[in-house]
């Protein structure tokens, strides 16, 4: 028996097993060989893509909201947040760019986060109601601290990509504080 | 009780009742257009050959079946509810002795050519399982692949992928 024959499992049952996964259990396989790497990289850029927009300073950011109704991110409990940014001066080729959303810009933001969490359901509570500060506040409250969307950039193709990882606003997703918070 | 030998790709004959195979898409249809079921023809006696899939294989399906007999039988993509499908117990304890064999492989992809969905569904879940929680290097060990990587691609990817742990 050669065990690694799930490499050699057809796209559909290995787009299947994906679909399974969380982001992050995704990133992790991509990391055990070249070609699990490529099937990560194809199922990922295959999912049907939610498209928004809005605009930070200067720039305008637009962002996808990466994978299918079915799992891969409101209720895998992570939001990989892809930009494509027209920022040229904040990127450094040679760090992984680390920056973070500022308070003034975070109301906008997750006042953009909305819609896409219009008709998405947490043990039984329903998110259309949701404002920008509720999330602000239960991300405060579980971290005692401001919120801060981390953002990451890496180059991926011909374009510059950036990947904001909402993993405050996903951890407090998936923390009873925040059905705390909404009964308060 | 009507009877539908299969016949697998080593020409092992499977006597199996016409109830389960509605579970299978591609022998349903296979049945429903040749009239296989019909009792006043000569076609139902035509045993219908697989010869994607080896008898071993086989004989697990029709036991996965079997246990399934009288489950609903999904239709097309379910796009709401993944991350919930759990494997029950019978079916983990089903799967699990061949899990990192390739016979959970071969059942996988005969559950895909037979079109079973709810067999592929959860043979994809429990494989999926098997990766959950792990890190890449440990995917790596239980699955037996050999890490192709030098220290500096795998620094790489790592630092690719560093946002998401």
């Amino acid at each position: 028996e050669i065990p690694t024959r799930f490499l050699n499992l057809t796209r559909n049952i290995l787009n299947e097993i994906c679909l399974f996964l969380e982001y992050k259990s995704l990133r992790q396989l991509e990391q055990v060989c070249s070609k699990t790497k490529e099937i990560v990289d194809y199922f990922i850029e295959n999912q049907e893509v939610n498209f928004y927009q809005f605009c930070i300073g200067n720039g305008h950011i637009f962002f996808f909201l990466l994978g299918r109704t079915r799992n891969l991110i409101w209720k895998s409990q992570l939001v990989s947040i892809q930009i494509a940014l027209n920022f040229p001066k904040r990127f450094n080729e040679n760090s992984p760019n680390v920056s973070a959303v500022d308070n003034e810009h975070m109301d906008s933001f997750l006042n953009l986060l909305n819609p896409l969490i219009k008709n998405w359901h947490f043990q039984g509570v329903t998110f259309c109601d949701v404002t920008a500060n509720q999330i602000r506040v239960c991300s405060d409250i579980k971290h005692s601290k401001k919120s801060q969307l981390k953002l990451l950039t890496f180059y991926k193709k011909v374009n510059i990509y950036v990947q904001i990882v909402l993993t405050y606003f996903l951890d407090f997703m998936d923390h009873k504080l925040w059905c705390k918070y909404l009964t308060q | 009780m009507v009877l539908i030998t299969l016949v697998s790709s080593d020409e092992q004959n499977f006597p199996v009742e016409r109830e389960l195979l509605k579970q299978s898409g591609t022998i349903e249809t296979l049945i429903v257009n040749m009239n296989l079921d019909d009792e006043d023809t000569d076609a139902a006696a035509m045993p219908i050959p697989l010869p994607n899939v080896k008898g071993d294989v086989l004989e697990k399906v029709i036991q996965w079946m079997e246990h399934h007999k009288g489950d609903p039988v999904k239709e097309g993509d379910n796009e709401d509810n993944n991350a919930e499908i759990v494997v029950p117990q019978w079916d983990d304890d089903f799967f699990k002795p061949a899990m990192y064999g390739s016979k959970h492989l071969e059942l996988t992809v005969a559950a895909s050519y037979l079109d079973i969905k709810n067999l592929l569904t959860l043979s994809c879940k429990a494989i999926s399982n098997t990766f959950k929680g792990k890190t890449g290097p440990q995917i790596r060990e239980e699955w037996g692949v050999p890490n192709e990587f030098t220290p500096e691609e795998e620094e790489a990817i790592r630092k690719e992928n560093e946002w998401s742990e």
